[in-house]
């Protein structure tokens, strides 16, 4: 096994704001909806922005939310590889911080042991659900860190470390972040519109998604259908700011040439790129710069979601994953909702309708506070 | 695994941010490479990065007011932002990521490290252990430096495993420091 081992993904398990499943979560983005909308509980608590996307058919533990939908995800994704885990399989989270609410309850005094509340409290989670004991590990890397495990889960596939593995990301939805965004001025004050000319900012959003991974070989061996293949991933750093990215965006577009190079493509081979798309101003104007320095004439078909999902932080770039798993199924890029119009001048015109186009390879994008960024390579399955 | 450097220190600092002053400070060395920055990966292994500046912030945010609590912490109440303030500070701008976890997660990061390097991905990486200081003990750093070749530290992961997996991260890093304080 090495660099060129083939990995696909063969299940997918999603939990988000507009479907606990990837086919309701399809139709919904298809059909241009949104799940934003004000919430009683926040205006009541007095929070600035009380627009957010929270997922409302799931009940659980408040102090386990981010966990159980981990778990809910990955459970789906399990039974549609209809696959046995072997014991040895690994397992791969990414998240922010971990249960935001154990932590906002511990600063208000209540005698709670916070170590047990953090991101690895998912991993073990779903660890301790399917009675795994491969590798693992838990990655923070803020709103990146869906992609950074599938790229973990990719890596360890590659080395032969596991034959099989969990990987994505798990979110709850967080007050702690929301007053972070919101007193940073980061909080959009309509709907969240990625690349549009008025947008004015992110909505928080909440959510989980889970795939199982397998080498192709495995796979097919077994008689699954792999649904797409993981091919690479590349990362860079800003070092530039805390929370603003580098304005033109050079991280960003040196992490696609990452994937890229490691992918052995060029840019004229990108048939879509799912857009970070935060709908802020300065990520979406830096990423905007990033792609058309990158592409230049041969921009692909850009699109994003968090005008449908919010921001789901940590899980939100494994969500997004999950819709381009189903939009190479569908050979389709789904619409953008909240864009409309883009900047006249460097602006990025995303899909505003459904485009059934052939598509081949696929650029996940996800950038971070910390100056993180990272985009994952995706193609169709071919044998 | 070759490691051509490493740097341990303590440090009393209990919030992230004040910390990783003291913490940069005491590892400067090993990010003095003649490599393009570019050509650099930063690994964070940390048991707690976070949680001392998340609870101070919403601790803040209840006594201030939700809607006009101070933003000012907010950037640190992220588990990674400590390895991004070190990407600054050195300006390394090659691949940057942060695992949570206990001895689980150094292995984790210095298997990493040890992938990036050997798959030319990067010259060096820059695995930084870090235990921030949590009430019952101080914080504890270990940061060392990863090469191809010619380190002055060869390292045999599969025995650390043996040594450190499952142990905790303060624990694992006291026994990393002692194999590399032997080689």
């Amino acid at each position: 096994m090495n660099g060129k081992t083939r990995v696909v993904i063969t299940g997918v398990g999603v939990l988000t704001p507009l479907g606990n499943a990837p086919e309701a979560l399809w139709r919904a983005l298809r059909a241009g909806e949104s799940a934003a909308h004000e919430w009683p509980d926040l205006v009541a608590g007095g929070y600035r922005c009380a627009r957010a996307c929270r997922i409302s058919a799931f009940q659980c533990d408040p102090l386990r939310r981010g966990r159980a939908l981990g778990i809910a995800a990955a459970e789906q994704a399990v039974r549609h590889a209809g696959v046995t885990l072997p014991e040895s399989a690994g397992v791969f989270i990414g998240s922010t911080l971990g249960e935001s609410m154990a932590f906002e309850c511990a600063a208000e005094g209540e005698a709670i042991d916070l170590a047990d509340f953090r991101v690895p409290s998912f991993t073990a989670g779903v660890r301790e659900r399917f009675g795994l004991t491969g590798p693992q590990q838990s990655l923070a890397t803020a709103c990146a860190a869906g992609n950074y495990a599938v790229g973990a889960a990719l890596s360890a596939l590659r080395q032969g470390r596991c034959n099989v593995a969990l990987a994505g990301g798990a979110e709850p939805f967080s007050r702690l972040s929301l007053v972070g965004f919101s007193r940073s001025r980061a909080m959009a004050s309509g709907g969240c519109r990625p690349f549009d000319a008025n947008r004015t900012g992110m909505l928080l959003g909440e959510g989980a998604a889970m795939f199982v991974m397998e080498r192709a070989e495995t796979a097919l061996q077994r008689g699954a259908t792999p649904l797409a293949e993981v091919v690479s991933l590349g990362l860079s750093c800003d070092a530039h700011h805390p929370t603003a990215p580098q304005p033109e965006g050079l991280g960003m577009r040196a992490a696609m040439q990452a994937a890229l190079q490691a992918g052995g493509i060029t840019p004229a081979e990108i048939d879509w790129v799912n857009a970070h798309g935060s709908g802020t101003r300065a990520s979406d104007a830096a990423e905007a710069k990033a792609l058309h320095a990158l592409f230049g004439d041969t921009l692909p078909a850009v699109s994003g979601s968090k005008g449908a999902l919010g921001h789901a932080l940590g899980a939100a770039s494994a969500i997004e994953l999950a819709v381009c798993v189903q939009g190479l199924h569908d050979q389709t890029v789904p619409p953008t909702p909240g864009h409309e119009q883009p900047e006249a001048e460097g602006g990025i015109a995303c899909t505003r309708a459904p485009l059934a186009r052939r598509l081949r390879w696929v650029l996940n994008n996800a950038f971070a506070f910390g100056g993180v960024n990272s985009a994952l390579l995706l193609r169709a399955w071919a044998a | 695994m070759q490691i051509d450097a490493f740097r341990s220190l303590d440090f009393d600092a209990r919030l992230e941010r004040e910390a990783m002053e003291q913490i940069a400070d005491g590892i400067a060395a090993l990010f003095d490479i003649e490599a393009p920055r570019e050509r650099i990966g930063l690994i964070v292994a940390s048991d707690n990065a976070g949680t001392a500046t998340s609870v101070q912030f919403w601790l803040d945010a209840m006594r201030i007011g939700v809607a006009v609590a101070s933003p000012e912490l907010f950037p640190w109440c992220l588990a990674n932002a400590p390895c991004g303030a070190l990407a600054r500070r050195f300006r390394v701008t090659g691949p940057n990521a942060t695992l949570l976890g206990e001895s689980d997660a150094l292995l984790a990061a210095l298997d990493t490290a040890a992938g990036q390097v050997t798959q030319r991905q990067v010259d060096n990486a820059v695995v930084v252990a870090l235990c921030f200081a949590n009430g019952h003990a101080g914080g504890k750093a270990l940061a060392l430096r990863v090469c191809a070749d010619n380190g002055r530290h060869s390292l045999d992961l599969g025995a650390l495993r043996t040594l450190v997996d499952p142990v905790p991260l303060r624990a694992g890093i006291d026994v990393l420091c002692g194999q590399l304080n032997r080689c």
